[in-house]
């Protein structure tokens, strides 16, 4: 159920900024490439339950860096030497958004399990 | 900002606030003695004869500036009313420490949407998963 994700989601990534690919919508990177993994359910394991923590926490961090990424393509400016295929990003800010769905379609089948630390937490 | 950027930002805004999510709360002023801002400001004397002396003002626009707070400033884990103008060069996976903590810290920063924090509170069900798992498989029973 895993497959396998784009390079850049990696704990051994150097680069402060998602690289080109990441913006290129025909890239075995792209954000679309991503959201397919995702579709895959990444953080289910073979036997039916969430995934180890190794694995849910690399989904967790490709996902925070796809959010990232989309936020600086927004605003720019706030940030220093940001790349040009960054500035020139050609996804609309609503992609931001849509990666929250595929998140929340995601976490679906572990509602429970979640609102549980929610109410745990608060 | 690009233009079409800002319809999109101003709708999930919008969305955030009809979910309740990050309510709209007005600033009170009362709290900003003038003896404060006067110190912020300086007072400029008009000390030329017969002029009536003048006490210009001029309201800081420091808290005029929109608090966005979505990962744009965060990634640096400082706090966004005080480094609004400085830009700062996010952080790589890499750079962050390899603990779970330090790993934990930096997902933290990445952003604020809430269905990423509904996930990184799974990554916490699944930290407690493991942790169980490991108990179950070194458990021993003492014998009589």
């Amino acid at each position: 159920m895993e497959g396998r994700p784009p390079t850049w989601v990696s704990w051994r990534s150097t680069d402060p900024y998602l690289a080109e690919a990441f913006f290129d919508p025909r890239s075995s990177s792209s954000l679309s490439a991503f959201t397919r993994w995702i579709d895959q359910d990444p953080i289910t394991a073979d036997n039916g339950f969430l995934a180890s923590y190794k694995q849910v926490e690399l989904v967790a961090l490709g996902c925070g860096l796809a959010f990232r990424a989309l936020w600086i393509a927004q605003f720019p400016d706030r940030y220093s030497d940001v790349p040009a295929h960054i500035i020139n990003s050609p996804y609309p800010f609503s992609e931001y958004d849509q990666l929250g769905h595929s998140i929340h379609d995601l976490l679906a089948g572990y509602a429970e399990t979640y609102v549980a630390f929610i109410l745990l937490n608060y | 900002m690009k233009s079409d950027g800002v319809d999109a930002w101003l709708k999930h805004w919008l969305k955030m606030q009809n979910k309740g999510s990050r309510p709209l709360v007005l600033k009170d002023r009362s709290d900003r003695p003038f003896e404060a801002h006067a110190k912020r400001n300086p007072v400029v004397v008009d000390r030329r004869k017969g002029k009536k002396r003048q006490v210009e003002y001029v309201e800081s626009d420091e808290d005029e500036a929109p608090n966005v707070n979505d990962g744009a400033s965060d990634v640096v884990g400082t706090n966004a009313s005080t480094t609004a103008s400085v830009k700062s060069l996010p952080k790589s996976p890499h750079n962050v420490p390899s603990s779970r903590k330090g790993r934990r810290t930096f997902l933290d920063s990445l952003s604020t949407h809430k269905d990423y924090r509904n996930l990184l509170l799974l990554l916490a069900a699944a930290k407690v998963r493991n942790s169980l798992l490991d108990c179950a498989s070194t458990d021993t029973f003492i014998g009589w």
